[in-house]
């Protein structure tokens, strides 16, 4: 079960959606724990399971096409015995005392995620009002507090507002002020400044640093973009169709990477300096219908060969950093990552 | 938002008025009406000795006169002393009678039968397409989707008579007109009005059955776009309650669309309840339209038609308001 310290431990989770084409097999056997105070990122290309994994966190997978096949989600809870968020019935009322107080989450698309008929305020009351015993009053000072807390300005006009009069970067604060009302231990941030440009991204990103310092929680951050992972994560799971190809804290990830994908992740990224056209990994992920025998990175990898048709283990290169790939198995020759990488 | 009534108010002049001149005009452009043709009766009865009359009846009504010249005295009539001109038709009695006592006695009706339709239409409607979309393609959702194409596609006035007949055969109850015939024209006591309450509730079903069966539809496809959308996961993933979520999330913004259709069910359900106004006997404004269009009596049609429209556009403002107070995107100034 859980160790100590960590908050939340998910275990060989595997989520399947059967579509009218087949069964996808979104998140297949996948581990890995958040250890409280750290930011985990979660790095992968879109169609890779990441964001169905953090939805899962919350066993919030759409039904009844989503199904949560295996797997357990362990929960830390303060002088209780761990809890499996998975064991629980995913409308019951368990699992809604944990959703928004003990996990939240920020989602993608500030301009669809909050609703459009009612105010910024009731929106962020209706967390609080749901999780405390606290008079509307109360709860409404609790809004303006956490619009302020994110840095929305003239929070007590601010809180009367709709999501249509406020912009992108200021909806997500809101979502943000939404998620962290009732100080929750791990906010899940999905791709939470995909949407958003590149000036709101590195404020938004900053705020967050900044909230998981002084509201002490845990920041499971998923994303797609290396630079984002770079400047907030402490340690970082790269995934690929659905599994973890490779675990590492972000220097072991940034500057010695083993498995080939994340080689070819770091290549592909544009650079100061750097002269000359982009490389781009060749091929593309595999249709989720027809997923490669073995590794199912192995129809673009240059170090391909026999035993990839074999679903490789995966190997420790050292306690912090993982890769699941034949070249670092016993006999494996590994990859020159130093030339790799320059 | 007061002024935002207001001027909406003020706009609801000029339509009306431009209702009333096309109607009178289409209802006075066959020939025919029914008072030329007591005129001609006239004539041909007593010849001669009927001419004074006649004049006067001329003069009175203008039949000598184009439309217009009839128009204004007719809307003048309408604006200044409420009054609407007269029924010529023998089938309210043998006189004449004013035009607006006719549409005094059954505009209450109407407009009761209507309003109890519209809330049974969507007091029923609502909860069966929230919980048809919440559980789509469940057992719940395909009985009342058949229903509600049954409902939709049925005749009300198959329906009326189905429902007649299993009212009479389960609770010996005759139904037809307002009151059972001990009650007719008697003083209100409690019995009447248990009595009348009785002769209401099948009316209220079959003409409400085929707005709710399209409101079913209607709001069902919008609660499923909204379902899908990231704020209902939003609010799950606060820990809302589920069926807390459904209706205070995706309900409140499906609800619009159909809150905008107020205005047109309104008349839907008036002209709808004409063939059930005749099946059950009921003394509405749409029956009698219906019978005054057949005796081309224009003064009775013409103001029914006024009628209606002034209804129509007054359950147009209504919704539009309640639109402005739900909805924070519109703007109304």
């Amino acid at each position: 079960m859980l160790q100590t310290n960590e908050l939340i431990k998910v275990e060989d989770l595997q989520v399947f959606f059967h579509t009218d084409e087949g069964i996808v097999r979104a998140v297949d056997n996948v581990s890995f724990s958040v250890v409280q105070g750290e930011t985990l990122g979660v790095l992968g290309e879109s169609g890779c399971g990441k964001s169905v994994t953090a939805r899962a966190v919350l066993n919030l997978i759409p039904r009844p096409k989503g199904r949560i096949h295996n797997g357990r989600i362990w929960l830390a809870r303060d002088g209780k015995q761990p809890l499996d968020i998975l064991s629980l019935r995913p409308y019951g009322r368990q699992i809604g005392r944990i959703r928004g107080r003990e996990v939240s989450i920020v989602f993608q698309e500030p301009m669809t995620s909050l609703n459009p008929v009612h105010s910024i305020g009731r929106q962020i009351m209706e967390a609080v009002q749901l999780h405390n015993r606290v008079s509307k009053r109360e709860a409404r000072q609790r809004a303006m507090e956490m619009l302020d807390r994110v840095g929305i300005s003239a929070p007590s006009q601010a809180v009367d507002k709709y999501p249509h009069e406020f912009s992108g970067g200021m909806r997500q604060r809101a979502m943000i002020a939404i998620a962290l009302s009732c100080n929750p231990r791990l906010l899940i941030a999905d791709e939470p400044t995909t949407a958003l440009d590149v000036t709101i991204e590195s404020q938004i990103l900053e705020l967050l640093s900044e909230l998981k310092e002084s509201m002490d929680m845990s920041i499971m951050f998923i994303t797609h973009d290396l630079g984002v992972i770079g400047e907030i994560a402490d340690r970082v799971i790269v995934m690929y169709a659905g599994k973890i190809v490779e675990r590492g804290l972000v220097r072991d990830i940034f500057h010695d990477p083993k498995h080939p994908y994340t080689v070819k992740l770091l290549e592909s990224r544009p650079r100061v300096g750097k002269t000359g056209e982009l490389s781009s990994i060749a091929g593309s992920v595999p249709s989720p219908f027809e997923l490669p025998a073995g590794c199912y990175f192995s129809p673009r990898c240059d170090y391909a060969h026999e035993r990839c048709r074999q679903e490789p283990a995966e190997i420790e290169i050292t306690p912090e950093h993982t890769a699941k790939c034949w070249l670092f198995s016993e006999g494996g020759s590994g990859i020159d990552a130093e030339a790799a990488v320059n | 938002m007061a002024v935002y009534i207001l001027r909406r108010l003020v706009y609801l002049i000029p339509t009306v008025l431009l209702i009333s001149i096309i109607s009178f005009a289409v209802i006075n452009a066959p020939p025919g009406d029914i008072l030329s043709s007591q005129v001609q009766e006239l004539e041909q009865q007593y010849g001669p000795a009927a001419q004074r009359q006649i004049e006067a009846l001329r003069t009175r009504y203008g039949l000598d006169q184009p439309v217009y010249m009839r128009y204004f005295p007719w809307i003048v009539g309408i604006i200044t002393r409420l009054d609407f001109g007269m029924s010529f038709s023998g089938a309210y009695g043998i006189e004449f009678r004013p035009v607006v006592d006719i549409l005094a006695e059954r505009l209450g009706y109407t407009v009761l039968i209507s309003v109890l339709t519209l809330g049974f239409t969507w007091v029923a409607a609502i909860p069966i397409a929230v919980y048809s979309a919440a559980w789509q393609r469940s057992v719940f959702d395909y009985v009342f989707t058949f229903i509600a194409f049954v409902g939709r596609s049925m005749p009300n006035f198959l329906l009326a008579l189905l429902l007649m007949y299993f009212v009479y055969t389960n609770f010996g109850w005759s139904l037809g007109g307002m009151f059972s015939s001990e009650y007719v024209g008697q003083p209100w006591s409690w019995g009447r009005f248990v009595d009348f309450l009785r002769n209401l509730v099948v009316p209220v079903i079959v003409i409400g059955t085929a707005g709710m069966a399209t409101i079913v539809r209607v709001l069902r496809a919008t609660m499923l776009d909204e379902l899908g959308k990231d704020y209902v996961q939003t609010a799950r993933a606060k820990g809302v309650p589920e069926w807390k979520v459904l209706w205070t999330h995706p309900v409140k913004v499906a609800i619009l669309p159909i809150v905008s259709t107020i205005g047109w069910m309104l008349p839907m359900i008036f002209s709808g309840s004409v063939i059930t106004a005749i099946v059950l006997n009921l003394p509405t404004i749409g029956l009698t339209l219906y019978t005054a269009l057949r005796a081309q009596d224009m003064y009775l049609a013409g103001s029914c038609v006024l009628v209606f429209s002034v209804l129509t556009v007054i359950g147009t403002l209504i919704s539009d308001i309640i639109l402005a107070k739900i909805d924070p995107r519109i703007r109304y100034d």
